[in-house]
């Protein structure tokens, strides 16, 4: 078999697991217990690998915050130095079989959702959403940050955890219908959080706490963010590691760095400077405060959502200044660059086809189409939060260097 | 009297554009094209070698 024969067969073998597999929300329970290799001092974070004092303000500022969450500083300045002093092991979520929006902390006291895609017996990780505003992912750290953090591990996680193991949650069909009912899965989340809400009622108001928790996840539009991140990894994950296949498994940012990562190449990352996303922004805020591109949540354009199911969401088109054309476009210029289609999840404004999947490096760099990346823009400040929403690209420099190294491998 | 002639059209790049003309039932052709990537010396003599342009 020529290596031509060899890429297709290994393409097709990754692809197939992608379509595949299931996600299935099973436990709610914390980080330190259930995450492997998770100690009390690992302090996981988006994107690929960064250095504390290297990481832009927001994420510094998360990692001050968490670690005050977990009771060993008393103020941001002490955390500060103790981020510094190398107390601590910083690891990439997606390394640790997790993932977590914008800033991605998580430690090990804090309650995470626990993923199992049964097809291939993999488990992912990630940790709960706190809504929006000031909030310990865009890099809040205030009491009020602090009091939600401690409420969610007392309230809403032990909760969650009790409903789910009565009945667990098929997330890739809340995802499937989700964009069925207009959500892309990276901005908007409408539909698919008011029917993880649906799902889990049942045996949620059976809870004597039920009242506050049902309002908390009916308030917040994104509440399926954190969940639908880990089922797309969780899909993704057992197709990673095929020798010759060029398809991408990972997409992250770290707000200064995007990282990729691709089958064939096991555990290499391959990044470029990441952009700061281009949008609308919020009343009083502007491009210039635009921090970099940060976060795991290009997962889901690594599954064929968000910015490459565009057309799904055409409400979501004029949140991040387009129109209903380029959100059309945009998920066209995916199907140019990806293996196959979704087998289940279906874009009505595509003619119900299948949202395009299995991004190939080989693809991208014979046309230099960049996968759309739906997001969230964070204020370069730390503690200020989302000051707009947007799109930003991959550096083309990442695939780049990731088809050099395919050619170094495999003898081209 | 002039004798009115069927309309037919040849649509090159983006389909978006022949939306309206299938709603119309306008007979039409599409050749998705879009300007040649420039890339690298490198890139595309590992893509060459893969069969590729």
């Amino acid at each position: 078999m020529d290596i031509v024969e060899e890429i297709e067969k290994a393409n097709k073998k990754a692809f197939d697991i992608m379509n595949r597999g299931k996600a299935m929300l099973k436990d709610f329970d914390y980080a330190g217990k259930v995450i492997p290799g998770m100690k009390e001092n690992t302090i996981l974070h988006a994107g690929p690998p960064i250095a504390y004092p290297d990481m832009i303000d927001p994420m510094k500022a998360a990692v001050q915050g968490a670690i005050m969450f977990e009771g060993k500083a008393d103020s941001l300045e002490e955390a500060d130095r103790m981020a510094r002093s190398g107390d601590f092991d910083f690891r990439p979520c997606h390394e640790m079989n997790s993932v977590g929006p914008m800033a991605g902390i998580t430690t090990s006291q804090m309650y995470v959702a626990v993923i199992e895609n049964p097809e291939f017996g993999n488990k992912t990780f990630c940790n709960l959403h706190e809504g929006r505003g000031k909030i310990l992912r865009f890099g809040a750290t205030g009491k009020e940050v602090l009091d939600r953090l401690n409420w969610m591990n007392e309230n809403l996680g032990p909760a969650l955890r009790e409903v789910v193991r009565k009945r667990p949650v098929d997330l890739k069909n809340i995802a499937a219908e989700g964009v069925q009912m207009g959500d892309e899965l990276h901005q908007r989340y409408r539909a698919s959080s008011l029917l993880f809400l649906s799902s889990i009622s049942e045996n949620l108001l059976e809870l004597p706490n039920a009242r506050e928790i049902f309002k908390f996840i009916a308030e917040r539009e994104q509440f399926f963010l954190n969940l639908a991140m880990p089922a797309m990894k969780a899909l993704a994950d057992p197709a990673d590691g095929i020798k010759y296949s060029t398809l991408v498994t990972r997409m992250t940012r770290n707000g200064v760095n995007f990282g990729i990562q691709v089958s064939g190449l096991k555990g290499k990352w391959f990044t470029g400077k990441v952009e700061a996303p281009v949008g609308l922004f919020f009343t009083g805020f502007s491009q210039k405060d635009a921090a970099g591109d940060f976060g795991d949540s290009a997962i889901m354009e690594t599954l064929g959502l968000g910015g490459l199911s565009s057309a799904a969401a055409p409400s979501v088109t004029r949140f991040v200044g387009g129109s209903v054309k380029d959100a059309i476009h945009a998920t066209e210029l995916g199907y140019k660059i990806t293996y196959g289609q979704s087998k289940d999840i279906l874009i009505p404004a595509m003619d119900f086809r299948g949202a395009p999947l299995g991004i190939d490096i080989l693809k991208v760099n014979e046309t230099n189409i960049l996968p759309t990346i739906n997001t969230g823009i964070a204020h370069k400040q730390a503690g200020i939060g989302q000051i707009g929403g947007g799109i930003s690209h991959p550096p083309l420099k990442a695939f780049n260097d990731a088809l050099k190294d395919y050619a170094a491998v495999y003898g081209l | 009297m002039k004798e009115e002639k069927k309309l037919k059209v040849f649509n090159v790049g983006t389909s978006w554009f022949l939306k309206p003309l299938e709603d119309q039932g306008i007979e039409n052709y599409n050749l998705d094209w879009s300007p040649p990537a420039k890339i690298d010396k490198d890139i595309s003599s590992i893509l060459k070698k893969l069969g590729r342009k």
